[in-house]
C-alpha cells in the first residue's frame, strides 16, 4: 500500500533497476521483432520467387501451346491442301506429258520430277511439323529422319549417333527436344555458318543426354545481340520446362555444343500442373 | 544551460533542415516537428517563464505539438484505412481533449497537463505496435536497419513506454524530500537517457531516410 512517506535512497535504486530492466526488456522486443520481421522477409522473398517462376513456366508453357497449335496447323495445310494441290497439278502435267512431244514432253517430265520431290519435301516438313507425328514415331527415329532430310539437302552434314538401348521421355519431353534439335539446326545453319552437325543421343538408365555439337564461328556471350540471347535463352526456358538442364557451351571460332540433361525417373512438375509425367495441360 | 539532450535535439533538426528536400513526407513532418519543438523551447524563456513563472504553459504546447505531429508521421505510414482512420478519430478527440484538459481539468497556466501526457503517450505506443504489426504483416525487401520507419517506430516505442513512467516517477520523487545530488541523478539517469535515445533514433531515422531515397532516385 502506498503511504506518504519519503522514499529512502535504496528504495531509489531499485527503480534505477526496474527502470534499466524496463529498458532492456524494449531491446529485447525490437531486437525480436528485427528477427521475425527478417524471418517474414525471407519467407516473403521465396514466395515471391515462387510466384514468378510458377508464371514464368505458366507463361512458357501457354507458348509452347500456341507454337504446336500452329505447327500442326500449318503441318495439316501442307499435307491436306498444298500437297493435294500439288499432286493435282503433277496429274495434270503427266496428262500434258503424254499429249505432247519432243522437247516439250522433257521439259513436262522434268517439271514433274520436280514437282515430285517438291511434294515429298513438303511432306516431310509437313511430318516433322506435326506434333502426331513425333509422338507416334518417337524422338530418335523423327530425329533420324530429319537428319536424313537435312543430308539429302547438301546444305549441312550432320551426324547421328545412338548410345544405349532407347525408352520414352513421354511426348512432351520429347517434342521439346525435338523443339531444341531444330533450334540448333537452325541456328547452325543461319548464324553459325556451320558445315557439320553432330548429334549424339545417350540413354542411360537414370540420365538421358542430347548432345548437339556444331563446327560453327561460335560466339561468346557479350557478343550475342539481344534477339539471338533470346533465342537461347528460350531453348534454356524450354529445357527447365521440361524438368533438365540445358548447357551451352561457345567460344569464338570453336562452334557451339548444347547438352540437355534429362533424369528419366524424376517426375517434371512444372509442365504438369500435377505428378502426371507427360502431359502439357 | 544546453545538455546532450538539446545538441542531439538540435542537430536532428539541423540535419532534418540540411537533407529537408531528400526526405519522404512523414520525415519531413518530422523535421518540421523538431523545428517547432525547439523554437518553442527557445521561446519559452522569453515568453511563457516571464508570464506564467513556470513550465506549464509550454508542456502543454509541447505536449499537445508533438502529438499531432506524430500521428500525421503515423498516418502516412499506415497503409490500412482502417488505421489511418483511427489516427484522425484519435487527433480529433485529443485535440478537444486538450482544450478541456487545458481550460478546465488541468489550467495550461499552472498545471502540468500529466492527463494529456498519459493519453498520448498512450496512443504513441499503440501508433508504434500497430506500425510494428504492419510492417510484419507487408515486409518489404529493404534490409530492416535500413528502413527509417523502423528506427523512427523504435524511437517512438522507447519514448511513449518509458515517457509516462519517467513523468510518474518523477512527479513521485518530485514530492518528498530527497538530497539535491540524488535527484539530479535520476534525473539525469531518466530522463535525459530517455531523451538522448529518442534524439539518436531521429537522427538514425533522418539519415536512413536521406539515404534510402538517394538510392531510390539514382
Amino acid at each position: 500500500m502506498l503511504n506518504n512517506a519519503a522514499p529512502q535512497e535504496d528504495d531509489l535504486f531499485i527503480v534505477v533497476l526496474f527502470t534499466s530492466l524496463f529498458f532492456f526488456l524494449l531491446s529485447g522486443f525490437v531486437i525480436y521483432f528485427v528477427v521475425v520481421y527478417r524471418k517474414k522477409q525471407k519467407k516473403n522473398k521465396e514466395e515471391q520467387e515462387h510466384l514468378r517462376t510458377a508464371f514464368k513456366q505458366e507463361v512458357l508453357k501457354t507458348q509452347l501451346e500456341v507454337q504446336e497449335q500452329t505447327l500442326n496447323y500449318v503441318s495439316t495445310e501442307i499435307h491436306d491442301n498444298i500437297t493435294q494441290v500439288l499432286s493435282f497439278i503433277k496429274l495434270t502435267l503427266a496428262k500434258a506429258a503424254s499429249t505432247s512431244d519432243g522437247d516439250n514432253q522433257t521439259r513436262l517430265n522434268e517439271s514433274r520430277e520436280l514437282l515430285s520431290q517438291t511434294i515429298t519435301d513438303l511432306r516431310d516438313l509437313s511430318k516433322s511439323l506435326s506434333f502426331e507425328h513425333i509422338a507416334s514415331l518417337g524422338l530418335v527415329k523423327t530425329i533420324e529422319k530429319e537428319v536424313d532430310r537435312i543430308n539429302k539437302s547438301g546444305i549441312i552434314t550432320v551426324l547421328f549417333t545412338k548410345e544405349g538401348e532407347d525408352y520414352s521421355l513421354g511426348e512432351q519431353r520429347e517434342l521439346v527436344l525435338f523443339r531444341i534439335f531444330q533450334e540448333t539446326i537452325n541456328n547452325a545453319l543461319k548464324h553459325a555458318s556451320a558445315t557439320q552437325l553432330k548429334i549424339i543421343i545417350q540413354y542411360q538408365v537414370d540420365l538421358f543426354t542430347l548432345t548437339l555439337e556444331d563446327d560453327g564461328v561460335g560466339f561468346s556471350y557479350e557478343m550475342l545481340s539481344e534477339k539471338q540471347g533470346s533465342g537461347l535463352r528460350n531453348m534454356q526456358n524450354r529445357a527447365t520446362l521440361i524438368g533438365s538442364v540445358a548447357t551451352i557451351t561457345s567460344a569464338l571460332g570453336k562452334g557451339c555444343c548444347i547438352k540437355v540433361e534429362i533424369n528419366p525417373l524424376k517426375t517434371q512438375f512444372y509442365i504438369n500442373g500435377g505428378t502426371h509425367q507427360n502431359s502439357i495441360s | 544551460m544546453i545538455n546532450i539532450d538539446s545538441i542531439l535535439t538540435i542537430s536532428a533538426t539541423i540535419i532534418g533542415m540540411v537533407s529537408y528536400r531528400k526526405l519522404t513526407i512523414p520525415f519531413r513532418i518530422l523535421t518540421i516537428s523538431l523545428l517547432v519543438s525547439t523554437l518553442i523551447n527557445l521561446l519559452s524563456d522569453y515568453i511563457f517563464i516571464p508570464l506564467y513563472k513556470n513550465n506549464a504553459p509550454l508542456s502543454h504546447t509541447e505536449t499537445i505539438s508533438h502529438f499531432v505531429f506524430y500521428a500525421l508521421i503515423y498516418y502516412h505510414f499506415f497503409k490500412i484505412r482502417r488505421l489511418k482512420q483511427f489516427v484522425q478519430l484519435s487527433l480529433i478527440l485529443v485535440s478537444t481533449f486538450f482544450i478541456v484538459n487545458a481550460l478546465y481539468l488541468q489550467p495550461l497556466s499552472h498545471v502540468f497537463p500529466t492527463n494529456l501526457i498519459v493519453i498520448t503517450d498512450i496512443l504513441r505506443f499503440l501508433f508504434s505496435v500497430l506500425l510494428f504489426r504492419q510492417m510484419l504483416l507487408y515486409p518489404v525487401e529493404i534490409n530492416i536497419i535500413k528502413q527509417s520507419a523502423f528506427w523512427y517506430n523504435t524511437a517512438i516505442l522507447f519514448y511513449a513506454a518509458t515517457g509516462f513512467l519517467n513523468a510518474s516517477l518523477m512527479n513521485y520523487y518530485g514530492k518528498h524530500l530527497l538530497g539535491v545530488q540524488v535527484k539530479v541523478y535520476l534525473f539525469e539517469y531518466l530522463w535525459n537517457g530517455t531523451n538522448i535515445i529518442f534524439d539518436i533514433l531521429f537522427i538514425i531515422a533522418i539519415l536512413t531516410d536521406r539515404k534510402t531515397q538517394e538510392t531510390t532516385n539514382a
